[in-house]
């Protein structure tokens, strides 16, 4: 089976990696995200037995097959144990065991695997409770503490991005950057089983770029409200150089790696596109909470 | 199995290895040398704080601003002294940076000079390598320090627009492609300027630089009086001419960077700039260079120690040091 883990710690594309594990399999690939369900047709299975087996059935295809999606090599033996389990003549493509567990628990609604999308609803109504009632009780502080810890993961994360765009040439983090960062924060003890407690920071580090997508447009809108308005009135004068520092440091670094990646390939640099890289940047963070809320809901 | 020897010549001035020339060999001793270092000048603040003299600047600024200073001179003077021994020049010729009065008050009291003389002197030493051996992580490190100099001292912005103007030349030169460096060059220390002054002008309701434009010829005169101060610089600037001209050009642009702050009036040290010109000598000197090159920068170094000590560079903070803490 191969492991979305091991895919996430290089950060190397994960989806190329398993077209080229279907291609050895001589096997399509399926991005279960574009997949539709058939919920009738995946009635009666046992979603942990299916995630354990690495299988799922999705739909009928239009010549009467019925469309499975696999994270196991399909031998013969396999395909007539799952036909057998269908009763249908069956069409077997690949996917990540990963991808495949998240769409057990999409189509089941129990997620066997990933704890449930329940919990990550309950989780973060209590982190809005919570955070409702320090605003209530001590607003300051809390402003304060939400200030500097945006600003601090904003650059920590945008410090990640740049230092995977340096040495191994990894783009904008994307979609699966950003499951793959919540996979790793649902399951800590996995992570620490599979890649040690000494390197599991530096994996989880390593994603800060999500993260800092994330945490872009919270600092973009403390940062017009820090110039707009008499901020000092309500909080300190270095709250307010923090978050402008913040959010510049980071935006220049966004630039500065852009121009040293081009100086680093021996290329002419582009300065107009180094310069709009923030610009791209916010733009991205907008899709990154897209995704949150699709894996929220 | 016998190995064929490589048939690529690798310039002795590229052979450098930062990792392996650390001295002493472990931190803890490393920063023993920094405090042991630091402590005479530490002894030296005492001694004026004793006297009624007050700091400025930031030195005042900062919360233990003085020991900040005697420890960054101490950590300036180790890395220099590293660099110095990992590259087998004589120590000898250290003697006009640290055997004189301008660096006693710098080391101890103004802790601006002593970062714009580190930050500037770690940009050009990165520029010379990139420039040297084609190394892009020497253009790297001189856009960072530039970067963190321009935070000291606006000053920096001219260094860094003539390392920029510089790069491409250097660049047209070397025989293999070298990538087109003054956008990195150039890039941090425009971030950093504008940055700083949004910054400034967001908690103070003002940018303020105070400009005082000397004219054409002042400047060069200005210029001209610094190197002047500096035979080494001048010296280690023929070597340069000599052996190294596409290196001579990243060389020369602290002169230039005298010559463009008192052209457009920015605040000017002929102190800051003896120590800059001196230190970026230093950092300069070829790596091991031969017997009859070391004596000849010897004897150099020696004239310039006596003539600082006869004729030395002066700034009013400078002058009113001397005289609150030593009565000259």
């Amino acid at each position: 089976m191969v492991h979305a883990q091991s895919l996430a710690d290089d950060l190397a594309d994960r989806r190329d990696l398993f077209r080229s594990q279907a291609a050895d399999w001589n096997c399509g690939y399926l991005d279960l995200d574009t997949e539709w369900f058939d919920p009738h047709l995946q009635m009666g299975y046992d979603p942990e037995a299916l995630a354990h087996e690495g299988w799922l059935p999705l739909h009928h295809d239009d010549e009467g097959y019925v469309l499975v999606a696999t994270a196991v090599e399909p031998t013969p033996e396999r395909v007539a144990m799952i036909e057998e389990a269908v009763g249908a003549p069956v069409c077997l493509a690949v996917t990540s065991d990963w991808d495949l567990e998240a769409a057990i628990a999409r189509a089941y609604q129990e997620d066997p695997v990933e704890g449930g999308r329940r919990h990550g609803w309950i989780g973060a109504g209590l982190a809005l409770l919570v955070l409702v009632a320090a605003v209530v009780t001590a607003p300051m502080p809390t402003l304060v503490t939400i200030a500097v810890l945006t600003s601090a993961g904003f650059l920590l994360g945008v410090g990640a991005a740049a230092g995977l765009r340096l040495r191994a040439g990894v783009g904008e983090p994307g979609a699966e950057d950003l499951r793959t960062l919540l996979h790793h924060l649902r399951h800590p003890g996995a992570l620490v089983r599979e890649v040690g407690l000494r390197r599991a920071p530096a994996v989880l580090v390593r994603g800060g770029g999500p993260a800092a997508q994330l945490l872009t447009p919270p600092l973009y809108a403390m940062s017009v409200a820090a110039l707009m308005l008499p901020a000092e009135r309500l909080v300190p004068a270095w709250l307010v150089a923090i978050v402008l520092a913040s959010l510049l440091v980071g935006n220049a670094l966004l630039s500065y790696v852009e121009l040293l990646a081009a100086f680093r390939q021996h290329r002419a640099p582009s300065v107009g596109g180094a310069l709009l890289r923030p610009l791209r940047w916010l733009l991205r963070s907008a899709g990154a909470y897209r995704t949150l809320w699709r894996l929220l809901t | 199995m016998a190995t064929a020897p490589s048939t690529v010549a690798i310039p002795r001035w590229q052979r450098w290895d930062a990792a392996e020339e650390r001295r002493p060999r472990t931190a803890g001793r490393r920063w023993l040398l920094r405090l042991a270092l630091a402590l005479p000048f530490a002894a030296l603040a005492l001694q004026a704080g004793q006297q009624g003299y007050a700091a400025t600047g930031l030195t005042a600024l900062l919360p233990g601003g003085v020991l900040l200073t005697c420890l960054t001179t101490g950590v300036v003077l180790a890395a220099l002294g590293e660099r110095l021994v990992a590259w087998q020049v004589p120590m000898r010729l250290g003697l006009p940076l640290v055997l004189v009065p301008v660096l006693a008050y710098a080391g101890s009291q103004d802790l601006t000079a002593m970062l714009t003389v580190a930050f500037l002197a770690l940009a050009v030493e990165g520029f010379v390598h990139f420039a040297v051996a084609g190394r892009s992580d020497g253009a790297v490190r001189a856009g960072l320090a530039l970067a963190a100099a321009v935070l000291c001292d606006p000053t920096a912005i001219v260094y860094a627009a003539a390392f920029a103007a510089v790069a491409p030349f250097v660049a047209a030169e070397r025989r293999r492609p070298v990538p087109p460096g003054w956008a990195v060059l150039l890039f941090p220390t425009l971030a950093a300027t504008a940055g700083w002054a949004l910054l400034d002008w967001r908690l103070t309701g003002a940018v303020e630089i105070a400009l005082d434009p000397r004219g054409l010829s002042a400047a060069a005169g200005g210029a001209v009086l610094a190197v002047a101060h500096t035979p080494l610089y001048a010296a280690i600037a023929v070597v340069y001419a000599v052996r190294r001209p596409r290196a001579l050009a990243g060389f020369l642009v602290p002169v230039v960077g005298v010559f463009g702050a008192l052209l457009a009036g920015l605040a000017y040290s002929a102190v800051t700039a003896y120590l800059l010109l001196t230190v970026v000598a230093l950092v300069a000197v070829p790596r091991s260079p031969s017997r009859r090159l070391g004596a000849f920068l010897g004897t150099v170094a020696l004239a310039q120690w006596a003539l600082t000590i006869t004729w030395p560079p002066t700034s009013p903070a400078y002058q009113d040091w001397l005289h609150v803490v030593w009565g000259f």
